[in-house]
């Protein structure tokens, strides 16, 4: 093994910033090269810096869409002039989602409650599908439990991807550090899509 | 060669005459912008075949791109547009494009852009990857070159490991010698030597700019030429080993190692050494498996006879001046050839007539040290009449944008006679009108009016005519 090497699926998973378009409290997320856009986040989401929001290909390499430093609001509505695929393609600079500052999040019918953005706002989410798990070993105490202390850096899970495990790390520009758990989202070994909520923190003390 | 699915009779047409489109290409991608861009373009449309060209933020919208189906690529810099071989070909696959043309400049010489092509389904118009990856390296393309019975520079065999074997080749080979860049260009890596006691700083130097530039510290020797003149000859090769030559053209006129005035047949080449050379060079071309239109340069010396330098493994800016003597479209010829049919024609049925003369117009100052001149063109009439071609894609109120190479247009002129066609680009020039940025014009009037250009005498180290004796 390389040494620096760590199996932990967000540092080996490529990435790319979004390009950013400000205006009038809108901002649009523009893409950063040619190539099938996917896995948006439905409209509602609260996004903030360093969220992975979405995926870009680009000849067949998954690229991670990051949210860049001051951008952060709600996804608007979709256009609905613009069909709904699986996979858009999109050129570079295309504006593809628009965030609007502030308010409540548009109230979207059917959404899971779980894929709500937590009332902290302060919301560690899966770097990629997998299953969760709450604890190092089945007889092993979880890593964390609610209402305890954690900093950027502490393990919180398991995520199992494709038969591999990786740590699940507190780790993130936009998450308060220390911090105190609020909620945590899923259940020991539940499913959990990419960017799906895993922990709701508040800033201790806060 | 109906089994191909072409009709023979227009496969070998001329220009001019309506062609089929070949069989598979609808759509084609041009990774490449400007005058390159709209010259591949032309081509598509006369075959029928939708050109898709790539676009970065600062061409997006250059009038050369009206009615035509863009993909913007990327930012206004060029390695992050034009030079990204990832983002060109997404572009070209999500656009539909079943082929790609690099046409001539940013990724066209650089093998990742055929093997991605190859790996994601898309045909490459020009030689496969491996092919441009050996005639990209310099002593594998010489020893091809030399078994194939061209000429060579004599040099060392390969690269040289260290001063010492320097040394050595230097004193069997005779000084002056020049150090090079196994996988050099531009100059960069390059280190005259005239006497043995410099060659040791020399080799470090040379080592050192060739690791910096191009990542490979290896340097082959050969002998300075100094002076001589500057031929290359034009080849074209199917991938069932048919192989043509299209003649010669001559490009001693040169500033800095950049083209300026390039004309066909070189004015002073003896006539066997004309034919056996270019015999060896469509021979040494099906040697190496060579596939599209390519060009070998070779440098000719006092003594009459041509060496070769390098092979180009695409279409060159200068092509058009060989399209004025053979009446074929070379673009064309590579699209057959990428899209697998056989070359129409053998070597018999290339004629060239006549004499050609291409002039680079570039956005620069000839009077202030050549100074790039970007900005709005504010006026723009190029000359018209027989004989007379401009490739361009700038028009009046277009922007050159501070980016990218200063070419604006290439005026070509043909005649039958080399005194007639320098009368004719004579006459051209002096219509031609563009105004609000500086062009090099003025260089090719002083050049063409020159004594010394009418009689052939100059070589690569001196322009005719230029700079010119009194004040303009």
């Amino acid at each position: 093994m390389k040494r620096g090497f760590s199996p932990d699926g967000r540092r080996l998973a490529p990435e790319r910033p979004w390009r950013l378009s400000r205006s009038e409290g809108r901002t649009e997320l523009r893409a950063p090269s040619p190539g099938y856009v996917r896995d948006l986040p439905p409209p509602g989401t609260r996004v903030g810096p360093g969220d992975a929001c979405g995926v870009i290909e680009v000849l067949g390499v998954a690229y991670r869409l990051r949210i860049p430093e001051g951008a952060a609001g709600f996804v608007a509505p979709a256009d609905p002039a613009r069909p709904a695929r699986a996979r858009t393609p999109v050129v570079f600079d295309e504006p593809v989602l628009v965030l609007e500052a502030g308010g409540d999040p548009v109230a979207v019918e059917g959404a899971d409650p779980a894929e709500a953005a937590g009332a902290t706002g302060h919301v560690l989410r899966a770097p990629s599908s997998g299953r969760f798990y709450r604890r190092p070993s089945p007889d092993a105490p979880p890593f964390v439990e609610v209402g305890a202390t954690i900093r950027h850096g502490d393990v919180v899970g398991l995520l199992e991807v494709m038969k591999t495990f990786s740590r699940l790390a507190y780790e993130g520009a936009h998450l308060p550090s220390p911090a105190r758990v609020v909620r945590i989202v899923p259940a020991d070994g539940d499913d959990v899509d990419e960017d799906a909520p895993i922990l709701e923190v508040e800033p201790e003390g806060g | 060669m109906a089994k191909h699915g072409f009709d023979p009779a227009g496969a070998c047409a001329s220009v001019g005459a309506p062609m089929p489109a070949p069989p598979g290409f609808r759509r084609i991608f041009i990774a490449n912008r400007g005058e390159v861009a709209v010259r591949v373009a032309r081509t598509c449309e006369a075959l029928g075949i939708e050109p898709v060209l790539a676009v970065s933020a600062a061409d997006a919208g250059a009038p050369y791109t009206a009615g035509r189906r863009t993909v913007p690529i990327g930012p206004a810099r060029a390695s992050d547009s034009y030079l990204d071989p990832v983002r060109v070909v997404q572009a070209a696959r999500q656009s539909g494009c079943s082929a790609l043309h690099p046409g001539w400049g940013f990724l066209s010489e650089r093998p990742i852009l055929p093997a991605l092509c190859r790996q994601h389904g898309i045909a490459f118009v020009g030689p496969p990857a491996e092919v441009m990856a050996r005639m990209g390296s310099k002593t594998p393309a010489k020893r091809a070159m030399a078994r194939a019975g061209l000429r060579l520079i004599p040099g060392s065999d390969g690269p040289v490991a260290s001063p010492d074997e320097a040394r050595s080749v230097a004193s069997e080979v005779g000084y002056p010698v020049l150090l090079k860049a196994e996988s050099g260009g531009g100059g960069r890596g390059m280190r005259v030597v005239r006497r043995p006691e410099a060659l040791a700083a020399a080799f470090e130097d040379a080592v050192a700019e060739a690791a910096a530039s191009f990542s490979d510290p290896r340097v082959y020797l050969e002998r300075l030429v100094e002076g001589g003149r500057h031929v290359e000859i034009q080849i074209l090769a199917d991938r069932y080993g048919n192989v043509v030559h299209l003649g010669e053209r001559d490009c001693t006129v040169q500033r800095n190692h950049q083209k300026l005035l390039e004309e066909s047949p070189c004015p002073v080449l003896d006539e066997a050494e004309r034919a056996r050379t270019l015999e060896a060079a469509a021979r040494a071309a099906a040697a190496i498996g060579y596939e599209g239109a390519g060009t070998m340069e070779f440098l000719l010396g006092d003594d009459g006879t041509l060496r070769f330098m390098e092979m180009n493994t695409r279409l060159q800016v200068e092509h058009c001046v060989t399209e004025m003597r053979c009446g074929l479209d070379l673009v064309a010829e590579q699209i057959r050839v990428a899209a697998g049919a056989p070359l129409s024609m053998r070597q018999a049925d290339v004629s060239l007539t006549g004499h050609a003369i291409e002039c680079r117009i570039n956005a620069e100052d000839p009077f202030d040290d050549f100074r790039p001149s970007p900005g709005r063109i504010t006026r723009f009439r190029p000359p018209a009449g027989p004989g007379i071609r401009v490739d361009t894609h700038v028009c009046e109120g277009a922007v050159v944008p501070p980016h990218y190479d200063s070419l604006i247009a290439k005026l070509v002129v043909w005649a039958p006679t080399r005194a007639a066609a320098i009368d004719r680009m004579r006459q051209a020039l002096d219509t031609f009108e563009i105004e609000g940025v500086a062009t090099t014009i003025p260089l090719h009037r002083a050049v063409l009016a020159s004594e010394a250009f009418r009689s052939g005498d100059y070589d690569t180290r001196t322009i005719p005519g230029w700079p010119p004796k009194e004040a303009p």
